[in-house]
This record gives C-alpha cells, structure tokens and sequence, in this order.
C-alpha cells in the first residue's frame, strides 16, 4: 500500500472568515460564533433558535424543574448550542446543513430522552404510566430487542447522564469518576463505565421502567458496571434485571446459536414482566429501516472513499451511532432525516466540495474516540487538511438483516437480533479478535483509499492497548502513517484537549515535516472551556 | 387601512428589532456566556448542598 | 511445626514454567496442553496421552517486551504470560488453548500467536481460541459443550491422535476427582483452631497440581496428607484468620507475606486456588461425561464474567459462606493491578461483605510478583490485621469477626 497522498486544493475560497484561531479565549465559552459569509451564518443563526425551541419545548416537561435541581449532569444541557458550534467548525455549504440535520435529530432524540427521564422518574415527574412503558436499556447496546416491542419505550438512562453529556460538557464525568474511585474503584479502568458506576452510586440515575435489560456491551468494565447498577435497580428500587449475553468471539459461527437463544429468553423477560406481546409485523417494518440505514451508511462511505468525502467527521459517527443503537430501525422519522443527508451528500460530491483549503492526507480514525474533544475530527481537517474518512464506530453492520415476515425468517430473526447486538458500536471491534481490532483497520484503509491512520489510543481500553505493538509494526510494514494520539475516554485531567491535540501537531511536524494549514488554531486555549 | 399598515409596520420594527438581539446574542455568544457564568454555579452550588444517598 | 517432606521439592517444581516433571512426562512422549484460565475444563486436557499445565511465569522481572506489545496499562499476569512466551520459557507446550474469558489474557494469546512465539519446530502445534459462557445457565452449558468440542477435543484429536471418547472423559475425570478430594482433604484442615497445614504450605501443593502433570503428583500428595494427619500443629493461634479472594494468584510469596505478619490464610477463593478449582466433579451414567464436565464449570465457576445477579449475588454469598465455613476473621480482596472483572468484582465484594455480611475486608490490588512491591502490602495486611485485633478487643472476645 502506498503511502503518498495527491494533495487537493480548494478552488473556491471559504465565505467568511478564513481562520479561526479568534474564536477562542481562555474562558468556558468561544469568544464569539464563527462568521460564515451571510447566506451560511444565517442559516446557522437559524439552527441556533431551533437547538433553542428543542431546550425550551424540554423543559416545559413534566418534572423538569425538579430534575434540574435534583440531577448534576442535568446542568450539561445548558451548555448544547457550544456543542453544536463544536461539530460545525469551518463548515460552510453542504457539510454545514448536513451536520445540523444530524445533529440537530441526533439532540432532539437527545432532549426527547431527557424530558422522558424526567417524567417518568419516581423523585421529578412520576408518570407511573410512562414508566409503565418503559424498559431500561444500556447506553451501549443495540436496543434490537426492542424492534418488535412497538408499545413499549427503550430508554438509555446513561446517555443524559454519561454518553451525551461528556460531549457537550468536557468536566462532565469527572464527579462521579470521584464518586467510583471514593468507593474502591482503581483508577486505570475505562472511564466510562466507571462513571456509569460513579453515577448509580451518587443515586443519580432516574429511577423508573417496568424492567431493564442489559448487555454486555464494550468491555470488560462494561460488562462488569452492569452487575453494580442491577443491584441498586433489583435491591433498592425492585426493577428487575436481564443480563443479555452477546458473545465475545462473535464472529465464530459456532456461538450464534447461544446469541440467538439468548435474545428468545431476553424477548421472553419483557413479555412476562411487561405484559406486551411481541408483534412480527412492527419487527419486520423495524428491520427493512435497519437494511435502509446500512444500505445509506455503505452509500455515504463510497463517497467518502472517492476524492470528494462528503459525510464526515463526529457527526458521522454520532449520527449513525443514534440512529443504529438508540433507534433500531423503530424510528419512521430516521429514513426522512437519511433521505435530507444522502440529497445533501450527493448534491455536494456532484458540486466537488470540500470542506478545508487543502486535503492533504486521507485518513481513517480508529480506536475509542474521546468523547471530550469531540470537534478533533473537523480540528484536524481545518488545521492540517487531514481528511478524517471514516471512523472505527462508523465502520459497523455490514450484511442486511431478513426483512420479510415468513415462518423461516421469524426463526432467522433471532440470529439478525443477536448480530446487530454482537456488531454493536464499538463492541464489534474491541471484542471478536484480533481480526477485528487489527485486520479490518487495513481493509478499511484499502476500502477508503487511506494514506494515514489516527489511531485513537484511549489507555484504559484493554482490547485496544493488547494490540498496540501490532498495530505499531503492521503499519510500518504497510506503509501506513499511524499517528498516536492518547487519551482517557472522558476525564480531561489525564490528557487535556491541548495536550491530544499536540500529539497530532507533533506527528504532522516532526514526522510529516508539514506547515499547519491555519497556525491560529495549531494551540488552542479551550482547556476550561465546556 | 392606515391603522393596519401602523400594525404591520409595529410588528415589522418589534421582530426587526428581535431579529437584531436575538443575533447579536448568537453572534456574541451572550446565550452561553450567561448559561457558563450565572446559571451553571448557580446550579453546582446547589448540586453540591444536596443530600447524598451514596450506597454500592 | 516439623518441615513437610516434600514441601521443598514442591516449591522448586513451581518455579520454574517447564519444570521437572513436564520434562519427564514430555520424554514419555506425551503431548502437553497449554491453557490460561479456570475457566477451561481441565480434566479434557488430561485425556489418554495428554496432559493440561496451566501457564504461568515465576519470577517474573521485566516485561519490557510484553509492555511494548500491549502497553503498561494491561494486566500484569497477561503480560508476564506474554513476556515467557517471547522469551521461549513455554517450548515444552504442544498447543495453547485459551477461553475469551478476559480481553487480556485474550489479547496476550492472540499475541503469542502472532508473534509465532510457541511451537517452532512442531508440526502439529495450534492456538485455539474458545468462547466460554457468560451466563450460568443451561444455554451457557450447551454452548460449553460445542465450544469444548470444537476447540478443544477436535483438534486434540485431529491433530495427535487423542482418545476424546466418553470413556477417556470419564478416565479423566476420575482421575481429576482423585487429586481434587486429596487438596481438598489436606485443606480441611485449615478449618481447625490449631491447624496442621500452614495457608503458605497449602498455596504451594494446590499450586502445583495447576503447574505439573496432575499423574506425577499423586503419590507425593497422598504421602504428604497422610504426613499431615499426623502432624503435630503448633499451639499458637494466629493474630487473624484471612480468607483470600481474588483472581490470578499464582505466587505463593504473597501467602507467605500474608502469614509472616502473623496471620493464617484459612481458604483460597482464587483462580488457582482449591476453592471452587478442587471441588470434584460429580458424574453420573445417565448423560455424556462431557455434558456433566461443562455444566460443573458453568454453574460451579466463581468469575466475575459471569454476569447473570444470580451469580452475581451468589459470588459474594459463596465468599461469605466461606469465610463462615473456614472460621474467617477477615476477608482480603485482591486484585490484578489493571484487570477489570477484578477491579469491578473487589469494589462489590469488599461492599457487599462489609455491609451485608458484617466481614472486615482488605480491598488490595497487587502486581504479578509481589516481590515488587513487597513492604507496601506488608503493611496494608499489617494494618488489616491490627484493626482486626483492635475490634476483637472492643467485643470483648474472640467471635468470628463478625
């Protein structure tokens, strides 16, 4: 594999301001919104007020004053519209209005489980009838064993509380990672799960649902958090639990039986403690969504592969993490806001658009992403025109799933479940071995046309960190430029925004012997900022 | 008539005028810097006085 | 109390990995199968001309190598396992079999593999990778069994030729039985008030019978429990009787440390311990060997990866029976340093048996090879034992620590 890359220059000159470095001050917030000549700054002053009508609409919910003072990670939420700006650094045309349409449903799917958290919890709204609805289910998991479940309402406790709020606010998990390490819990695990953990200590979860079920997500601390969590549920507040199981070496065809057994006494719990019966025909309409999604997604990754990408970035990721995990095909509004993006994508290729001055590098971002430095992928593109391709949370469910409703798929349907669960975000990669975590980084660097590898070293990831020296020695055999870049998933203190960003800095200086694209933003002074 | 056009051009001048604040706070980024700087202590403080049932 | 006869030949054998009754064996001309955690059924590695060594690296000094493979972030046992194997200390083994039962021992196998660091020179070498259940429950069991026979007794018979049938399971299991009931015989004895095995003396004959092959051991175990029956114990009691509970524990230094502060290490809920390890396997006629093997270890298994509350609660249930059982005065929660299922698990346990079991627990994380960091756990065991002692006094009396 090569490791040279043809430079692209931009013909056209960006509307509006050129460098963005003035943003920025020392302070929690930006200086000032980002000018982007009048027709983009309008349209995004316009998606500002409906960020806006989405925070105002939530919390007019029942129950929401009471949770405001009640919950801590409820004061993330103040902070949204920063994290908009954050996903929308230097974009102008196509790529502005395709990452406020995802992001914008990705923060009303967002608000839209706040507000529900709010009502049905037990301490604010106590709507006995949507808890009644309500089955809790893991931040991390393929919600798939809910797709036939049309009555019913999945939520994610943690993605309020943990997964969203470390995106829209850096210091976000850094109490309850406290809280954890006060009880015992070493310092060196994943974050995640430990905050998870810091949080149903505190009592900080909402407390409603007819029952919850949990899978055994990412990791082994995932795993493991979930024991903690399920015995405040089941002991304290009588929720009872289901542990899932997706195998570890998933791709071995010889576990699928056990997946799919699994997913039958999983669908069975919620029938029994819920009442509801499973419904075939709400599953396969739910499941033709899930064969759209993946078929959008390979589409949105082709372009991506040619020299014009289109749909990049965090909001990449986040928007098919939403739509995949938190939605399973349940949603009919998901196809909708799809059909906006794939307009958007395919009208930006055909227009040849690109998104910085230069593309210098083409570059596929692997590992666990932190979630407090978010806007790193559209940084890296702005300050050193390294095009970030594609994702490992991206690269996610390959094959389509049976969508029709016959005798033979209903049996089929069990395997499907228990394979979206396996090929969760994340999971799909840091469990089924080393072909997974390793093997597949090339293919996607093959697929993607990729002359450069950032590799996201989050150090508490114990699937990741095993494979270091491979990573390291296949890259160099393969002429790959691997760039390094540590972090601790979620508590800035171990490596704060500047200090991953100088990481990167370092590489394209030293090793690529490269001139940033825009100097102002090479350092930038965001260390206290949300 | 006259009273209509007064009425439109009322209305015209107040969404102009809300037109104008509302962007100067977005462009200013007043929005965050009031939610960073009054509402969040505001908030922690009381965060921080709460009870705590903390239990594994 | 008198020196056990082959106490120090035992001690020798477990430190080093390819020790002297592997080289015996292995001139017999059988095959030696490597495996790296409790999970795996054991007695299927001990069919017809085989025999199961669990891995492990004593005397573990660097890890640089390992550390540069997999980082100073990962468990300090998947990267001494690591280190041996680039260093060439596991060439006696014919092939590696290893449960996903953690993404590190996972990854450390993985890069054995990779790294083509076993096998030179055997044609018939292999690396089998295995899921193992993270449920206790009967589709855990089922796939157990499918998971065993293709990982485990297939390429053990396609690859050498090994007897895999019923009858060879139960040969095996048998035989496993009758070395179970001998550790689990001599570690009864720790129950007394004057016990005539010390915790450090037990550590070394349970380890080795994880270590060496389980045939060449027989003799010199029965011999030594008949020596202890009639051994005559020391009349001094112990300042605290320690029940030890944690993962990877395959150095005895640490027991020693333990008793040398004056404490007695009454039970071992360790994965190379005898608590659940050296329960024996019950057969019965009426269902394949094989079934029985894998539902023994699929509801009998102490892992935290099992994941279902029953187990969950019930891990914490069996420790506390335990520490009744043995007489416990205090329980010690250890810990890997960077292992997860433990660090999660010693977090609950330690709460659970404090609040609500009433035990008084010592939660530690520790490195591979305690001599690195010895006068640190010295003194936390130290402390433990004095609070022990000083709630002792406050009762008033000697009560089971309650």
């Amino acid at each position: 594999m090569a490791n040279k890359c043809e430079k692209l220059v931009n013909e056209k000159k960006r509307a509006g301001e050129q460098t963005l470095g003035a943003l920025y001050s020392e302070g929690k917030v930006r200086r000032r919104r980002e000018w982007r000549g009048f027709k983009d700054t309008m349209y995004d002053f316009s998606r500002w007020l409906y960020i806006w009508s989405i925070m105002i609409d939530t919390s007019m919910g029942k129950g929401f004053v009471k949770g405001l003072f009640r919950y801590r990670w409820m004061v993330n939420y103040l902070a949204v519209p920063h994290m908009m700006d954050k996903f929308t650094i230097g974009l102008r045309d196509e790529a502005l209005r395709m990452t406020h349409v995802a992001m914008n449903y990705v923060a009303k799917d967002i608000a839209l489980t706040v507000k529900r958290c709010l009502r049905g919890d037990r301490r604010c709204g106590n709507d006995t009838k949507l808890s009644d609805q309500t089955v809790l289910v893991d931040e991390n998991s393929m919600a798939a064993f809910m797709m036939g479940f049309p009555t019913l309402k999945p939520l994610q406790r943690e993605v309020p509380t943990m997964f969203a709020a470390n995106l829209i606010n850096q210091y976000s998990a850094i109490h309850y990672i406290d809280v954890a390490q006060q009880f015992g819990m070493p310092g060196d695990v994943c974050p995640m799960p430990e905050t998870e953990a810091g949080i149903s200590i505190e009592d900080d979860l909402v407390v409603m649902g007819r029952c919850a079920v949990q899978v055994n997500t990412t990791c082994d601390g995932s795993l493991m958090g979930n024991g903690l969590i399920a015995k405040r549920l089941e002991r304290e507040y009588g929720i009872p639990t289901f542990q899932l199981v997706a195998p570890m070496r998933h791709r071995m065809e010889d576990v699928q039986k056990y997946a799919a057994e699994d997913m039958k006494a999983a669908i069975a719990f919620i029938e029994e403690t819920t009442g509801a019966k499973w419904d075939w025909k709400a599953y396969f309409e739910a499941a033709k969504r899930v064969n759209l999604t993946t078929r959008n997604r390979l589409e949105w990754l082709d372009i991506n592969a040619t020299p014009y990408p289109q749909f990049v970035g965090a909001v990449f990721c986040l928007y098919n993490d939403t739509n995949y995990m938190g939605n399973s095909g349940r949603s009919t509004v998901f196809p909708k806001m799809d059909a906006k993006i794939m307009k958007l994508v395919h009208q930006g290729y055909e227009r040849k658009a690109m998104m910085a001055p230069e593309y210098r590098h083409r570059c596929v971002v692997w590992g666990v992403q932190p979630q407090y430095v978010i806007d790193m992928l559209y940084w890296m593109m702005q300050c050193w025109g390294v095009v970030p391709l594609t994702d490992m949370l991206s690269m996610v469910i390959k094959k389509e799933i049976a969508e029709e409703d016959t005798p033979e798929n209903r049996e089929q349907a069990y395997y499907d479940m228990a394979y979206l669960t396996e090929n969760m975000i994340m999971r799909n990669h840091t469990h089924g071995g080393v072909e997974t975590m390793v093997d597949e980084l090339w293919e996607a660097c093959e697929q993607m046309n990729a002359d450069m590898v950032m590799l996201w070293e989050h150090m508490a990831c114990k699937a990741l960190e095993g494979m270091h020296g491979q990573f390291e020695e296949q890259a160099r055999k393969r002429g790959i430029n691997l760039v390094w870049v540590s972090h601790d998933l979620c508590d800035p203190r171990v490596a704060s925004r500047q200090a991953i960003r100088d990481q990167f800095n370092q590489y394209m200086r030293t090793v690529m012997r490269e001139e940033p694209l825009d100097p102002t933003i090479e350092v930038i002074t965001d260390n206290n900022a949300w | 008539m006259a009273l209509a056009f007064e009425i439109l051009g009322i209305v015209l001048i107040v969404l102009a005028v809300l037109f104008v604040l509302l962007f100067i706070i977005y462009f200013f980024n007043l929005d965050m810097k009031f939610m960073v700087y009054v509402v969040a202590p505001f908030l922690e403080k009381i965060y921080d006085k709460r009870d705590k049932n903390q239990y594994v | 109390m008198r020196d056990l006869k082959y106490l120090q030949y035992f001690e020798n054998l477990i430190q080093v990995a390819n020790n002297e009754l592997i080289v015996q064996e292995k001139a017999k001309g059988k095959i030696c199968a490597a495996y790296v955690c409790e999970n795996t059924p054991e007695p299927l590695f001990n069919l017809g001309n085989c025999f199961g060594i669990r891995l492990s690296a004593p005397n573990t000094g660097s890890m640089d190598i390992a550390t540069y493979y997999m980082t100073n972030f990962m468990c300090e046992t998947a990267r001494a396992l690591l280190e041996r194997a680039i260093e060439g200390g596991f060439n006696f083994a014919d092939c590696v079999i290893a449960p996903d039962g953690c993404t590190m021992i996972n990854r450390c196998v993985e890069n054995m593999e990779l790294l083509d660091s076993m096998g030179e020179g055997k044609e018939n070498f292999f690396f089998e990778h295995m899921e193992i259940p993270l449920k206790a429950d009967e589709n855990g069991v089922e796939l157990l069994v499918l998971q065993c026979k293709n990982h485990i007794l297939k390429p053990l018979s396609e690859k050498y030729g090994i007897d895999v049938s019923d009858a060879s399971i139960r040969r095996a299991v048998a035989e496993h039985n009758a070395l179970c009931r001998l550790i689990r015989e001599i570690g009864d004895f720790r129950k007394e008030e004057f016990p005539r095995v010390t915790g450090y003396e037990f550590a070394v004959l349970t380890l080795a019978t994880y270590l060496c092959p389980k045939s060449a051991l027989m003799d010199m175990l029965q011999e030594t429990l008949e020596e202890i029956k009639h051994r005559e114990p020391d009349r001094k009691k112990a300042r605290a009787r320690l029940l030890v509970v944690g993962s990877e524990m395959d150095d005895v230094e640490y027991i020693k440390l333990m008793e040398e502060t004056g404490a007695y290490v009454c039970a071992d809920r360790f994965c190379f311990g005898s608590l659940p390890g050296r329960n024996p396997i019950e057969l019965t006629e009426d269902e394949d060997a094989l079934v029985q093997v894998c539902r023994h270890y699929t509801y009998g298994g102490q892992c935290p990866r099992l994941m279902n509350m029953e187990k969950v609660y019930g891990r914490k249930e069996y420790v506390a029976n335990l520490a009744k059982e043995y007489k416990a005065d205090g329980i010690v929660y250890n810990q890997i340093k960077f292992c997860d299922p433990w660090a999660y698990e010693r977090l609950m346990g330690t709460a659970m048996l404090r609040d609500d079991f009433g035990y008084p627990v010592l939660s530690v994380d520790r490195p591979y090879n305690i001599r690195s960091s010895e006068g640190q756990m010295r003194t936390r065991v130290q402390a433990f034992i004095e609070s022990i002692e000083i709630k002792k006094l406050q009762k008033g009396g000697e009560g089971d620590g309650k």
